[in-house]
């Protein structure tokens, strides 16, 4: 066995071996996820995420869960050692959802739980998931129209869940007191707990089957090979400095589109992403953090890639991304933010508009723009018990470069949207889904109905 | 690795049919796994020299490394495909596979399975007789179940007592109707109830087998039952409250007069040229190692690994350190050595 030596060609078997392992793993941890849950917004339309990170931090495998997610996890983690350095014992699971201090938005609750191999920090698991309410002023707590995150429910600072195995009670009983559906919110915690754990022990079980020194250096090698295979890709970028400006309608109070401005620059196999020119901080909650930012950014250089690197660190260290302090891209407390998703698949679009000028053979046309979070919750008349529930509508791809896009489905995430079935049980009103009559945008590749 | 496959036709590189691909058996033949001149029983022959140079030309060449490294990548990876297979159907239906045996069947079954256990955690590995046609023999050997399940979707509580056991006893006496429709015995039934059981707001279930009739005062030993189930499963209990979602009936009929298999036993050789020695490549690290090969009709009661085993249907790989011992009915059971 090769250890000690960081190079993934030296032995590309135990590498593929080794990276094949790391995605079964986090896999593995997303089904865990869907068996365990209790929230339909968790277990049926599937917003949630896994993923595995090194001891620095650094995103080594993704599920095949919603890369949204996902490339806010290296500023999540960052806050997470910023509040406890190297304050971590066996047992310890830290979680957070604050978006001043790493989080994204209030119901997007992210858990990372240390693992330890022989008394020596080696890595995290982490599931990210869209909790069904945060409490606040709306059931859901994703409100477009609040103005500060005071109203957006509980914030969470980067605090122990569990500390050496033993829960917090104090942190779980103020969940119980702030959040409208306690068993559906702790219920989905231990989900993501269980999961956390799960996927503990199955990293545990390489770092046993391969020792820590080989471990450790084909996860390097793996942050290596995904740079080296995106930086390769890049270069054979035309070099230059591109821009491109897309508009969200409003922000809920004013009605003056909110322009949203990417400027891509392209040198030597690296990107740079400034989002300068865009709009100032707005009074709606579609203002997003910096880090959903950088995530969507990812995810639409990702989307324009022919090379099937490896989603990890690796690719993030190809591209920057900035954004100005105080822009509805960067903002300063207290903006609202929970209604960010939308901003989010802007920003993707606007990002896209940017690409199909360096790259215009690999970029589909805009698709419906992101898919509509809808949340209905209130008290059953009969038991005056609470219910909530959250779904996501799809529209359609836009038109691809050799085909159709494709309907129903989502352009920015993988999500599903409740079976109508589903629905019906859960919520005392009856629906109906179907496609929109001639939603699709005519062309020679149609964009799907919505 | 894949996803495209050569098929029967033309098949591995090794079978000389115009295949010059490697493929994972012709990455079995390259580390001594096969026989490099001829399968089942001499009926197929192949040609180890092309499976060398599929194997080079397609694999080692292009990575800078030698055949046997390329060829024990290959394997490695087909393993940890087929062994992320088995976790779709243990892990994500909730249970944990180091508690089960791994049976091994199919021409290629037993030549990867003991590799397979072991990444698994599997300490237990059974090739049963005729592995190589184990489907079409047990078609001929087999007992008839019948499954009947009805949705009920209701809380766990005492009140539900009279709405199971009707709904088991109605699913029973349908099964055992069933049963005696295809010619069956009272005594030649065996009747399993089980009622599906899952936390509220959840979405998936266990099915928790229930002893005996539904009687005043279940739902707290059933509840617990579950929460014993779903701890081993997930390692966590909650306090939320238990529904049920279906209920099930799991009817056999023993049939008389099946095909009694126990009695057949295949050989590779018809008995002669029953014991030779090749050189296989078991582990990067140990390099190729000269391993016993034995015909399946001259294998001791017990043997201890490495060691092959050809016969007609398929070849079994006993990896070093594995016991392996042949039992009445034919089957090989291998015990793999170190890590419970």
């Amino acid at each position: 066995m090769t250890t000690g030596d960081a190079s993934p060609f030296a032995d590309p078997i135990t590498f593929a071996v080794i990276k094949n392992a790391f995605d079964t793993i986090v896999d593995e941890m997303a089904y865990n996820v869907m068996r365990t849950a209790r929230s339909h917004i968790v277990r049926e339309v599937l917003d949630y995420s896994t993923t595995l990170c090194d001891r620095h931090g650094r995103i080594v495998a993704q599920a095949k869960t919603v890369a949204l997610h996902l490339g806010a996890v290296p500023d999540a983690i960052a806050a997470v050692q910023a509040a406890f350095g190297n304050d971590f014992a066996p047992g310890d699971v830290v979680i957070m959802n604050d978006p001043y201090e790493g989080g994204m938005h209030l119901p997007d609750i992210f858990m990372f739980k240390p693992v330890f191999f022989q008394d020596r920090l080696q890595g995290f698991t982490v599931v990210v998931a869209h909790h069904c309410d945060m409490g606040g002023r709306v059931p859901g707590s994703n409100a477009s129209d609040s103005t500060e995150i005071f109203q957006e429910g509980f914030r969470v600072p980067p605090l122990k869940l569990y500390e050496r195995g033993e829960p917090n009670k104090t942190l779980f009983r103020l969940f119980e007191k702030n959040v409208r559906v306690p068993d559906l919110v702790i219920g989905d915690l231990l989900s993501q707990y269980a999961t956390c754990r799960m996927g503990e022990r199955q990293f545990l079980r390489l770092f046993e089957r391969y020792g820590a020194a080989t471990v450790e250096s084909y996860i390097e090698g793996l942050l290596d090979y995904a740079e080296t295979m995106t930086r390769r890709e890049i270069e054979a970028w035309p070099d230059g400095t591109y821009s491109f400006t897309d508009h969200i309608d409003g922000d809920g109070f004013s009605e003056a589109p909110i322009p949203i401005k990417a400027t891509i620059t392209v040198k030597g196999g690296h990107l740079e992403v400034d989002f300068e020119g865009s709009a100032p901080q707005v009074k709606g909650a579609i203002n997003s953090t910096l880090s959903f930012v950088k995530s969507a950014s990812y995810l639409s250089v990702r989307c324009v890639m022919d090379s099937d690197a490896p989603n990890n660190a690796g690719v993030f260290r190809c591209i920057d991304v900035k954004a100005p302090p105080g822009s509805m891209l960067n903002p300063r407390l207290p903006a609202a933010v929970a209604a960010r998703a939308l901003t989010g698949y802007r920003i993707v679009d606007t990002m896209l508009g940017c690409l199909a000028q360096i790259v215009p053979a690999k970029v589909m046309a805009a698709g419906e723009g992101g898919n509509t979070v809808v949340c209905l919750g209130g008290y059953d008349k009969a038991t005056g018990e609470p219910f909530i529930l959250v779904d996501m509508i799809n529209g359609a791809w836009g038109g691809r470069v050799d085909q159709d896009g494709i309907e129903g489905s989502p352009t920015r995430r993988r999500t599903c949207p409740l079976p109508v079935e589903t629905l019906e049980r859960a919520i005392p009103c009856a629906s109906r889904l179907a496609t929109r009559q001639d939603s699709c945008g005519a062309g020679k590749w149609r964009a799907n109905s919505a | 690795m894949g996803p495209r496959s050569a098929g029967a036709e033309p098949g591995p590189a090794c079978y000389g049919k115009g295949g010059s691909q490697a493929t994972v058996t012709d990455a079995n033949v390259v580390l001594g796994y096969l026989n490099p001149k001829e399968l089942a029983g001499g009926t197929l022959a192949i040609d180890a020299s092309l499976s060398h140079a599929a194997i080079t030309t397609h694999v080692a060449a292009p990575l800078g490394v030698d055949a046997a490294a390329a060829a024990l990548g290959v394997r490695e990876i087909a393993n940890l495909n087929m062994a992320r297979a088995i976790r779709a159907v243990t892990v994500e239906r909730g249970v944990d596979p180091r508690d089960f045996t791994l049976v091994a069947f199919g021409g290629s079954g037993p030549v990867h399975a003991c590799d397979l256990a072991a990444m698994l955690g599997i300490r237990h590995v059974l090739m049963p007789n005729l592995a190589g046609v184990f489907t079409a023999a047990g078609m001929l050997a087999g007992d008839i179940e019948r499954q009947l399940v009805e949705p009920l979707p209701a809380p766990l509580d005492e009140a539900l007592a009279p709405r199971l056991r009707a709904a088991l006893d109605r699913l029973e006496a349908e099964a055992r109707a069933a049963l005696a429709e295809e010619g069956f015995t009272a005594d030649q039934m065996a009747i399993e109830r089980q009622v599906d059981l899952r936390f509220e707001n959840q979405d998936t279930e266990l099915g928790i087998t229930v002893d005996g009739t539904i009687e005043a005062g279940f739902a707290a030993p059933l509840r617990e039952r579950f929460l014993e189930a779903y701890e081993r499963v997930y390692e966590y209990r909650a306090r939320d409250r238990v529904e049920v979602v279906a209920v099930r009936v799991v009817g056999r009929g023993h049939r008389a007069g099946k095909l009694d298999f126990t009695s057949y036993r295949t050989s590779a050789t018809g008995g002669t040229n029953v014991a030779s020695e090749r050189q296989v490549m078991f582990a990067r690290e140990s390099g190729f190692i000269a391993t016993p090969v034995i015909d399946r009709s001259a294998l001791p009661a017990e043997a201890r690994g490495p060691l092959i085993v050809e016969s007609l249907d398929t070849t079994a790989v006993i990896p070093p350190g594995a016991v392996v011992r042949a039992d009445e009915a034919g089957n090989l059971r291998i015990e793999l050595e170190g890590r419970a």
